[in-house]
This record gives C-alpha cells, structure tokens and sequence, in this order.
C-alpha cells in the first residue's frame, strides 16, 4: 500500500466521523504490519490542545481499518 | 515576618497623633488637646484637618506619624499603594537633592528561591478542590451535541512554604470552545499572568473532555501541544483526564464517570 493510497483510505474512513482540514499536514508512519495515517491538528500559539485531528491504523496489507482516534 | 501597615485616612490623623505624639512639641500638643473638644461638635474629619494644619507648622511634615507600627521590620512594599504616596513622594522632591539623596532607596523583595511543583499544587486543598470541580463541570456538561474543556492558571503566595501546605489560588478560569463529537477540544487560558507582589504563578490547568457521546476513542493524558504550552509559559501543567483503558487510550462510549486522575504537563516546577 503506498503512502498516497493510505491517506486517500484514511481520508475516506474518517468523512463525516471526525474533521480533518483537507489541507493540513498528513503524516504516514509505517510499523508491524500496520500503517498508521496522522492528520495532524493544526493549533493556535499558546492553545492548549490535540496533536491531531484524527489518527488512523491500517492494515499494512490489506489496507483494512484497525483503529481511528480522535482526540 | 510581615509589616504592619496601615493606610492613612483622614480621620485616622487622631489616632495616630494620639498613639505617637510629635517628640520636643508641648505647645502643640496643647493645642492638640484644646480641639479635642471640638470633636463631638465638629466631627473627626474637621479636628483632623486642624491637627494636620498644627503639625506642619510645628514639625515641618504632616506625615510624621504615618510610619509603620514597628519599625524594625521590613516595609511591606507590596501592600496596596496609599493613595497619597505620590503627592509625599513630590513634597520629598522638592526639598532639594540632598534631601532626596538622604531618603532611604526602597527594597525589593527578595525572589523565592524554590517554586511549588506539580506534586504540591495537585496535593493542595485548594488547587485539588478547583480541579474537582472543574472536572466535574467538564463532565456535567457534555452532551452528545457538544462538550469543552475547563481551565485556569495556579498561582502561589510566596511568603508560604513552597508546598502543598503553602497558599495557593486559581486565577483566569475559563472554557474552551463547544466543539462537536467531530472535533478535537482546545483551550486558551490566555496570557500568563505576571508574577505580582508575593503571587507567582506556577502552574497551569486544564481538563479534557469525555468519548461518552463520540465514535471515537482518543488518547489521554497530556499532548505534544499541552506540553509545549506549558514549558513555553514556564509552568508546571496539571491536566485532568480519564486514566488509560489500554495502550495510552480511552475508547469510544467510556463511562463518563470511569477512574480519572491530574497528569503533569511540562516542567514538574517553574524555574
């Protein structure tokens, strides 16, 4: 699964669960077997707040959900 | 030990002049007595204005009695500002250079060398008793519609011992925006507020908010973002949130009154 696949997987689990600013920064990070894609929240200075928007896991293989965090 | 200090009114100018009398003034002082018994006629206010009126011409200040009650101790100069201080400051001024060279220079007050941590203010009574509440709140008022963090910043008395038995009080209470089960929770808690008088601000607060009403888990305990708030404002931070369910997480639909506790965010003390 390529990166640019991951996150258009990722991007499409998370419609209308969580908000993720289409244009933020989107980070992919790849581990046993899974392939973790971070919508990284874009904060204010001083703000107290979340890394990111969402977080999803997928299956490094079959591209398959295994988890979505929100913060 | 702290000064006595008390600030000068004009009905006070009787008190004080009986308590400490002009020194070498015996005509005064009988003139002093003689109005004295004006003072059922006239009113404090108008004996006083005579007796101020008395000493200036007698003495050449009409402050002389306005003096702390023991004058071995340090001033306080942190107590609220008498609202004559300038206009003897001037008077002092106007006696010449010399004069003002020979005036004393005001202390600062030494700096606390050791700050409160996040141990202490999570152990105090006071900070511990806001954090409740602002939890409590926090939960109270999620809904499957909306839901915000509460937070506040801590500050410190600095003449009490810097631990969980010192005085503490929370400052700038506030809430984060009313985000949606779609959204991650912020908060601002604003400026820092400055050091000021014996009050150090050593500690920030904020809660986060429950998954009872979302489709989503999330992690707990302090972000990147909450760690960076707080060592930028140089403050240890307190977070309240839910204890971990499993691998640093809570999941969708936990009980809203499930097991939570304060996490510490940043420095564990100012410097």
């Amino acid at each position: 699964m390529l990166d640019e696949e991951a996150v258009a997987t990722a991007r499409a689990l998370v419609d209308g669960v969580l908000e993720v600013d289409p244009d933020g920064e989107v980070t992919v990070e790849r581990a046993d077997g899974v392939v973790v894609v971070t919508f990284v929240h874009a904060g204010q200075p001083g703000e107290r707040g979340p890394d990111f928007d969402a977080k999803v896991t997928l299956d490094e293989a079959t591209g398959e959900l295994v988890e979505i965090l929100g913060s | 030990m702290r000064a006595h200090r008390r600030t000068k009114r004009p009905d006070d100018e009787l008190a004080f002049s009986t308590l400490r009398p002009s020194a070498g003034s015996t005509a005064l002082r009988s003139r002093e007595t003689a109005v004295l018994d004006l003072q059922h006629q006239a009113g404090n206010h108008a004996v006083a204005q005579m007796l101020s009126g008395s000493r200036s011409e007698g003495s050449g200040s009409r402050y002389e009695d306005v003096v702390a009650t023991d004058e071995t101790e340090e001033p306080d100069w942190d107590a609220p500002i008498e609202s004559e201080a300038d206009e003897r400051t001037e008077e002092r001024a106007e006696d010449g250079p010399a004069a003002a060279a020979a005036a004393p220079a005001p202390a600062t007050p030494a700096a606390p060398t050791s700050f409160p941590g996040y141990a202490s203010m999570r152990g105090n009574d006071t900070v511990r008793t806001a954090a409740w509440a602002a939890w409590k709140e926090t939960l109270r008022t999620a809904t499957a519609t909306g839901r915000r963090e509460q937070g506040f910043w801590v500050q410190w008395d600095g003449t009490t011992t810097p631990n969980a038995t010192g005085t503490f009080r929370v400052v700038g209470a506030t809430t984060g925006p009313v985000v949606t089960a779609a959204q991650g929770a912020t908060i601002s808690l604003g400026t820092k507020p400055a050091d000021s008088g014996d009050w150090y601000t050593v500690g920030s607060f904020h809660t986060h908010t429950p998954t009872k009403h979302r489709t989503v888990g999330r992690p707990v305990g302090p972000s990147s973002a909450d760690l960076a708030a707080d060592t930028n404002d140089n403050v240890a931070g307190l977070v309240y949130d839910y204890k971990e369910a499993k691998n640093g997480n809570v999941p969708a639909k936990w009980p809203i009154w499930s097991e939570a506790l304060i996490y510490p965010s940043g420095p564990r003390v100012r410097s």
